[in-house]
């Protein structure tokens, strides 16, 4: 199965996590949190990474970082912990991006596909609802 | 023209992106750090993972200067970035007319520093650093995002 990592600015991940947890009833397999915190060295944190994915490449599992902002310090150790490797980071992770990774990755052996609709699906829950409109 | 000096462990990351270029309305990222510009890998994530309107580029000390010269005449506003004061005082030695201030921004709190603001950490070297800096001449101050109170160095510096 699709191993997740997060990795983000302080404890969104734990958060995250702790959300998905509510919802499904029970904590997801193969979910890891890797958040930064104040104080923490990029390059130590990266290298906290790195030894993560080495862990599964040599076990040949797939797997994918999720991190917060795209540019910023998670994706930055992400990338360079990552630099090796033929996988792939999913920047700007959301409650609704976690959950449909989480259940759909039970149903799913494209991994490219996986990520790709998990991305679109958690674009398409974003929006703007006019409350006035909706109950006219 | 270089809009901002600023050091900044972590060079570029989350605040940076999100606070500094738009409140500063930076066109360019110049960074001025030898490891990083010396580490392909690193350098690659700098330069790549930036917004499509913003050019950023790492360069060496020795690399940069021709770079922040030319910065330094042209109408791009450039934000001049680097880890620590040390660099500062150093290019201020090969590049003439730098900007008279700096400002510091986030440093971590790593072995041997001592704290100036709650979230500026400077190691001895680098308040050395600052203190050579103020006595040409040279502004600096403490301040993360424009929307925070200045620190001053006179307010912190008996801590050093």
């Amino acid at each position: 199965m699709l191993k997740i990592i997060i990795c983000t600015h302080s404890n969104l991940a734990m958060g995250l996590k702790d959300s998905v947890t509510m919802i499904l009833g029970n904590e997801p397999k193969d979910l890891y949190v890797m958040p930064f915190l104040e104080g923490d060295d990029m390059m130590e944190y990266s290298n906290k990474l790195k030894k993560i994915a080495e862990e599964y490449e040599e076990k040949g599992e797939k797997y994918v970082f999720l991190v917060d902002l795209y540019g910023a310090t998670p994706f930055n150790a992400s990338a360079a912990a990552l630099a090796n490797f033929d996988t792939k980071v999913i920047a700007g992770v959301n409650l609704g991006l976690l959950l449909e990774l989480v259940v759909a990755r039970d149903f799913s052996e494209d991994y490219d596909l996986l990520l790709k609709e998990s991305l679109e699906k958690s674009k398409d829950n974003m929006k703007i609802i006019d409350i006035k409109e909706m109950f006219e | 023209m270089l809009t901002l000096v600023r050091c900044d462990d972590r060079l570029i990351h989350g605040q940076c992106m999100t606070v500094i270029i738009k409140e500063y309305d930076i066109e360019r990222i110049l960074v001025v750090d030898d490891f990083t510009a010396k580490n392909s890998i690193l350098k690659t994530v700098f330069q790549k993972a930036m917004p499509p309107e913003i050019k950023g580029n790492v360069y060496t000390i020795k690399d940069s200067v021709q770079e922040i010269t030319e910065a330094m005449n042209n109408n791009e506003r450039t934000l001049l970035l680097m880890k620590s004061p040390i660099v500062y005082r150093d290019l201020r030695k090969e590049v003439a007319n730098l900007p008279l201030e700096l400002n510091i921004g986030p440093m971590s709190n790593r072995r041997g520093t001592t704290s100036a603001t709650p979230t500026a950490h400077l190691l001895p070297q680098e308040a050395d650093a600052i203190k050579e800096l103020t006595e040409e001449g040279v502004h600096v101050y403490f301040r993360q995002v424009p929307s925070q109170k200045t620190v001053e160095w006179d307010e912190v510096k008996d801590k050093f």
